[in-house]
């Protein structure tokens, strides 16, 4: 990356807002620190308090989704490489909302059910959605899964504006994911 | 039964599990890696616990933060000791939240509904 280039990159995220933004191997770690960091920012910003738990829990919801859905792939078969622990999250404040916003690599098999998860949460309201949150939270937990099931309706709970969210192809095997949460 | 001390960390909560004092503390953030195995030897020591009590207990939750797994594995331990009430035991649960943490007060509310057990939500700048 050239010197320019550095710049300017640093000038777009200014211009966007980005309070915090990583890009890497996320790790329980890191989100720790991350999330210290953030807590920090928002103090000096003073974002009032209930804004302030809504960012830092949908943070917390998004990346370690990120953690255990790399975890869950990478102990079910061997993966060539380590690049689904990789993935970017950004945080930042625009016209007095902040966003979440993170992207990983997902397998081509596993869109469609994050998709349809999705597109039921962006057609309900928040009563229907804190209902939904309810019953899955009385559930048996899937074996399957590290988290709860619980990740989503957790950050349309918080959320203020519709999820935005993409699935691009990388190639014959993988996916980009990203989703922007608005609070 | 031994006494739990767990100290807090940046993502984990204090555990104060004391069957001498009859003090079961649960303080702080939570939002750990594996949600399933920190609380499981918490689930079975109050399991183990709640079967020879004959005293008044009461659960002290005092949570900053929760991750949607830490809320999960809460919401079976709050049904544990739902469970207990029901079986006759004399057993509470206080929750307490800071004046300035409207979401912990409304998530201890979410977390009422449906129970029997005597659930108290207290605002409270210190435990």
């Amino acid at each position: 990356m050239n010197f320019s280039s550095i710049i300017n990159f640093k000038n777009e995220m200014s211009k966007n807002g980005v309070i915090i933004c990583f890009s890497g191997t996320l790790s329980q770690g890191i989100i720790q620190e991350i999330g210290e960091s953030l807590k920090n920012e928002l103090e000096k910003q003073k974002a009032k308090n209930s804004k302030y738990f809504s960012i830092f829990s949908v943070f917390i919801e998004q990346t370690q989704n990120i953690i255990n859905y790399y975890r869950k792939k990478s102990e079910s078969k061997q993966i060539d490489n380590d690049f689904l622990s990789s993935g970017i999250v950004c945080i930042g404040a625009h016209n007095d909302k902040y966003f979440v916003c993170s992207s990983n690599w997902i397998e081509n098999q596993d869109v469609k059910k994050i998709k349809d998860q999705l597109e039921i949460i962006s057609g309900k309201t928040k009563e229907e959605i804190n209902k939904l949150y309810k019953q899955q939270i009385r559930k048996q937990r899937s074996e399957e899964s590290y988290g709860a099931g619980l990740g989503f309706y957790e950050m349309a709970r918080k959320s203020t504006e519709p999820f935005q969210y993409s699935f691009n192809k990388k190639d014959s095997n993988y996916h980009e994911f990203v989703i922007n949460i608005i609070i | 039964m031994d006494n739990v001390f767990i100290e807090e960390t940046k993502s984990s909560p204090k555990i104060i599990l004391n069957a001498d004092e009859n003090t079961l503390i649960i303080k702080g953030q939570s939002y750990p890696e594996n949600a399933v195995n920190f609380f499981k030897p918490i689930f079975n020591w109050i399991e183990e616990y709640l079967e020879t009590v004959d005293c008044e207990v009461i659960l002290k939750l005092n949570l900053l933060y929760l991750n949607t797994s830490s809320s999960k594995c809460i919401m079976d331990l709050i049904d544990i000791f739902n469970e207990a009430y029901n079986n006759s035991k004399n057993v509470k649960i206080h929750w307490y939240y800071h004046p300035e943490n409207s979401a912990m007060k409304e998530c201890g509310e979410e977390f009422k509904e449906d129970q029997d057990i005597p659930f108290e939500i207290i605002e409270s700048e210190e435990i």
